[in-house]
């Protein structure tokens, strides 16, 4: 220990020697670090320590779950568990750094489940900086022992936004149009999932044909387009008791719904008389409001994340070009100036992006641009892909690709896929079926 | 430590492919700096971080100390404590005889710039 003291007190003798001493003009050399690895962060997430076989199978399967959460985001390398040295038991005391820094573990997710008396679980995590032997994050959870996979997808977001600075998105859903049979006679469901895939479920039986759907922002109420008795109208459907509502007394077609951000009124397309325009019906009086007055088709309208302004697509300009225009359907502008066509605008949670899907030379791309229209970046292609829909934090988006079932071109098959901003981080959302038209919901309430 | 060791024998017998002699103490310590980096999010933003470090004549980092501007949000927060640990990561620094005595005692700022990482689509 007196070794250590004075090895300690001579360091930090050096160092106010160091910043005291006068310095001569040169003394302050100034370097720029513009390359760095864009790869995984080295991640150690150990089970969570419980003292009983039900608390032990709780932290097995939370841990499991966090680190599958980071592996997926593309940003943390989870370190396989047999490399550990420190046992979950010893890890109670305290991490020992050196046996973490040893397998390059650069953060250590600690943690440990136990049961109550009344039946709850609590569950505390620690989140520990490897290098600086520093704790950055802390939290505890008490829930019912069904809710373990909510909890580890609540602890995955705060891993997340410690160690990037952004919010998380693993506590949240995705709903979806599941699909089977033939391409001429689709089956189509709505389906909703957490967004890993998990306790999935289909919320309607396939009788009608379902399209588009889209939450609210409170993440219970899905709106979305069905053919009920023939005619294609936009539903809203609370996932909790099931219960459907049409919307509007609409004399046509109402198609692409979406829930302004406030979720009193949803902005949709009625086609009639061969003219399709944009209206809102505002959810608390019941009333209507006509936004756009063109002859072209305009449609796929989204709000931005304050309300104030919605971009949606339109042929006005002789193609599917995107425009945005303030919520009031006026001051419309084109935003898009690229080869090709633009659909399937959705304005980023954040505001600062717009992603859409882009028809050109016969191939179909996944993009994003500013709002203005610049910084146009295409982040996945493919034979189909389309209908982009963004994670409540605005960097990862999920998709939908389409293509023929086997090599020969015969069959087709969908699948939903997420890809993040940088473009390379893509992975496929396994779904018990095909999967088509996704909608990330916000952070669960 | 025995990390450290072995990443310091691996430069020792050219694995990373160190700069050649002739290049400069600084474009060494950017390359090795580099490899230590590991920028924590996937965002492309636009902030910068600086890091100021304190080291000794062997390159040993004695502190490193990220310097977020005033009100700076979670992600230059996230980006500093990143940069801070490729400092602490990449002990003891590669600090050539003529870049020591330029430093006189090893005070260094490095400035960790995501910018030109590269985003796909670009």
């Amino acid at each position: 220990m007196l070794i250590r003291l004075r090895a300690l007190a001579a360091t930090l003798a050096f160092a106010f020697l160091a910043a005291a001493a006068p310095a001569p003009a040169a003394a302050e050399v100034r370097i720029d670090i513009t390359r760095g690895h864009m790869k995984p962060l080295p991640i150690a997430v150990p089970e969570f320590f419980g003292a009983g076989p039900q608390e032990g199978q709780l932290g097995r399967d939370i841990a499991r779950v966090v680190a599958a959460d980071l592996e997926r985001s593309g940003l943390f390398k989870p370190i396989d568990n047999r490399a550990f040295i420190q046992s979950v038991a010893a890890l109670q005391a305290g991490p020992r750094f050196p046996d973490w820094k040893q397998i390059n573990a650069e953060a250590l997710v600690q943690g440990k489940a136990e049961m109550g008396p009344d039946g709850r679980m609590r569950v505390e995590f620690r989140l520990w900086d490897v290098f600086s032997e520093q704790q950055m994050a802390g939290q505890v959870f008490t829930a019912s022992p069904a809710g373990w996979r909510r909890v580890a997808h609540l602890i995955a977001d705060a891993v997340y936004k410690r160690i990037t600075g952004e919010d998380g998105y693993f506590d949240t859903q995705i709903v979806y149009i599941s699909e089977t049979g033939p391409k001429n006679d689709r089956r189509k469901r709505l389906a909703i999932m957490d967004q890993d895939g998990e306790n999935h479920r289909f919320l309607t039986d396939g009788a009608d044909l379902v399209l588009t759907p889209r939450f609210s922002p409170t993440a219970r109420e899905i709106t979305y387009m069905s053919y009920f008795r023939g005619t294609p109208r936009v539903y809203v459907l609370n996932i909790d008791t099931a219960r459907r509502e049409l919307l509007g007394d609409f004399p046509g077609m109402t198609f692409a719904p979406r829930f302004s951000p406030d979720g009193n009124s949803v902005v949709m397309s009625l086609a009639q008389d061969g003219n399709t325009e944009l209206y809102t019906l505002n959810l608390l009086n019941r009333q209507k409001r006509r936004l756009t007055n063109h002859p072209a088709i305009d449609t796929s309208p989204s709000y931005s994340p304050d309300g104030a302004r919605i971009v949606f697509n339109s042929d006005r300009g002789g193609a599917q070009q995107l425009y945005v225009m303030d919520s009031s359907g006026a001051g419309v502008q084109r935003i898009s100036f690229g080869d090709g066509r633009y659909a399937t605008p959705v304005w980023s949670p954040r505001g600062d992006l717009i992603a859409f899907t882009k028809m050109k030379g016969g191939e179909f791309f996944i993009g994003v641009m500013r709002p203005d229209g610049s910084d146009e970046r295409l982040l996945a292609q493919g034979f189909l892909v389309e209908g982009p829909t963004w994670a409540p934090n605005g960097r990862v988006l999920a998709f939908w690709k389409e293509g023929p079932s086997d090599e020969r071109g015969r069959g087709m098959t969908a699948k939903l896929y997420t890809i993040d901003l940088t473009g390379f981080n893509e992975r496929q959302v396994v779904t018990p079926l095909d999967g088509s038209d996704p909608a990330w919901s916000p952070l669960i309430p | 430590m025995i990390g450290k060791t072995a990443l310091m024998a691996a430069g020792l017998l050219g694995l990373f492919a160190l700069p050649a002699l002739g290049q400069t103490g600084i474009d060494r310590l950017q390359l090795y700096l580099s490899r230590c980096w590991t920028p924590p999010s996937s965002s492309p933003k636009t902030e910068s971080i600086e890091v100021r470090i304190f080291t000794d004549r062997q390159g040993n980092v004695l502190d490193a100390a990220p310097n977020p501007p005033p009100g700076a949000d979670s992600v230059v927060r996230a980006l500093g404590n990143a940069a801070a640990n490729a400092v602490r990561k990449c002990s003891p620094l590669p600090m050539s005889p003529e870049l020591a005595e330029q430093v006189s005692g090893g005070r260094l700022v490095f400035r960790f710039d995501p910018r030109p990482l590269h985003l796909r689509g670009q």
